[in-house]
This record gives C-alpha cells, structure tokens and sequence, in this order.
C-alpha cells in the first residue's frame, strides 16, 4: 500500500484506492443522501469526504459479509492515516453486500 | 441525600452477562482517531442471516411482508429480502432487534426462539461489535406440511 500521495493525484482519489483495495471492502457508497463525497476537477469520489490535508476524512463504506466491522474499520483507519496524517478518521459502515 | 436521583444512563450495567467484555468497547477505542458508525440495514442483514440459518425457521416476517417477499421473489433480480421480518434500532455502542419469525410445525418454539436468539446476539456482537441490549422475538405464524404456498427459505 502507498504510504504517500501519488503525485498528481488527490488526497481523496489516494483514499478511495486505499480503501477499495482491502479485502473486505465491497465498494464505496455515497452514505445517507450522497453526502459523502469529495468534489474534484476530475469528478465527484462518492464514498470518501478528504478536502484538505489535516481535516478529518470520513468514510462511507459497503463491506462484504462476514468480516468484523471493528477490526476492518481500525484497518481501514490505519490506511487512511497512512495517507492523510494523524487525522480523524470517521467511518459510517453503509451495508453489506450479500456475497451469499 | 441520597443518590435515587441519580441521572439515567444509556449504558448498560457491565458485566451483566457472561461475554467477552472486549468486543463492544473496540468501537469506542480513540475516539479522538474517529468514530465507526454501522448503518442499520447492516445490524438487519446480519441478524436475519443469522435467524435464518438456525434449523426450524421457515420464513421471516410479518404477513405484509411475506406477501410483498412472494411479489419480489417473482421478479428476476428481486431475490428473497434478507431484512424481512427484522427491525433493528443501533446506537452508538448497542443495538436492539426484533424478529418476526414462521417457524416450521414440528418445532420446539421455546428452544428454536433461544437457539435464534443466541445465534443471533453472536453474530451481531462479533461482526459488528455492538452490544445487542434487547432482542424480541414474535412467532407470528407456523408453517404447516404441506402448505406449499410459499417457498421455502434455504
């Protein structure tokens, strides 16, 4: 996993990879009403809310069943700090995928 | 003075049951790194596998909600609602459930309702973390042999 921002990338696009690469992560969701979003030139990232390096980054995620939300939520805490720096990190678990 | 004033709090007295004391608490750990929250559809999605999977229980849900079930299964990509039959409230740190369940004739009610209510306090506690405060149980209808109107749950 990057341990730094890929250059000419965005902090939020960073995230999303980071995210969408663990296991236990379906995909990301937009959280109640698409609220959890970044907005950037290249086009909304729908699931993680990072605007500026510092700020606390939140999280909307779709995990798949089976898999303890709070070990894969301290997992994906621990990614998104890699990334971002020693920020908050909220994480609203949306639902779950029905892999069976 | 006395403290039978004393303030109404929305934790649980601990140690009142026998279980791991670890689990629940792991959602509070450094608050100050964030907060995990669990979206209700997700404390529902467990609960009804985990009814599901106990031996005994036909269906789930009330009698809207298997008529709406047999409307969905019908059409292609509908499925079986996983979340029929369960209503869940979550908080911060507990959660509480209430299941509808058809339970199959021939069923010990009494014990299929433990053995559910025991698989699904399990589930919910390990996958989510949460602590299940309360979980309500209402067989609203038995499966007879025979009665074929309805496919069964696998």
């Amino acid at each position: 996993m990057t341990a730094m921002v890929r250059p000419g990338a965005e902090l939020a696009e960073c995230i999303a990879d980071a995210v969408r690469a663990h296991p236990a992560v379906a995909g990301l969701h937009g959280g109640p009403s698409g609220m959890v979003a970044s907005y950037l030139p290249s086009g909304p990232v729908v699931g993680v809310r990072a605007s500026v390096a510092g700020e606390p980054v939140e999280l909307a995620v779709v995990l798949r069943f089976g898999h303890p939300v709070p070990a894969v939520a301290a997992e994906l805490r621990a990614a998104v700090r890699r990334l971002a720096g020693p920020v908050a990190v909220d994480i609203l678990v949306a639902d779950l995928a029905e892999a069976a | 003075m006395t403290n039978s004033a004393a303030p109404i709090t929305t934790h649980a007295p601990p140690a009142q049951r026998a279980k791991p004391s670890s689990a629940p608490a792991r959602l509070a750990d450094d608050p100050s790194h964030g907060k995990t929250t669990i979206a209700a559809s997700v404390v529902q999605k467990i609960a009804g596998m985990a009814a599901r999977e106990i031996a005994g229980v036909h269906t789930m849900g009330g009698g809207v909600s298997r008529a709406f079930g047999a409307l969905r299964e019908r059409i292609p990509g509908g499925g079986i609602s996983s979340t029929a039959g369960v209503h869940v409230e979550v908080g911060e740190k507990q959660a509480a459930i209430d299941l509808d369940l058809v339970v199959e004739y021939g069923a010990a009610i009494v014990e299929l309702a433990r053995s559910v209510r025991r698989n699904v306090i399990t589930a919910v506690e390990r996958m989510t973390g949460l602590e299940v405060i309360e979980m309500n149980i209402s067989v609203n209808d038995i499966h007879l042999p025979g009665d074929a109107t309805e496919s069964k749950v696998e």
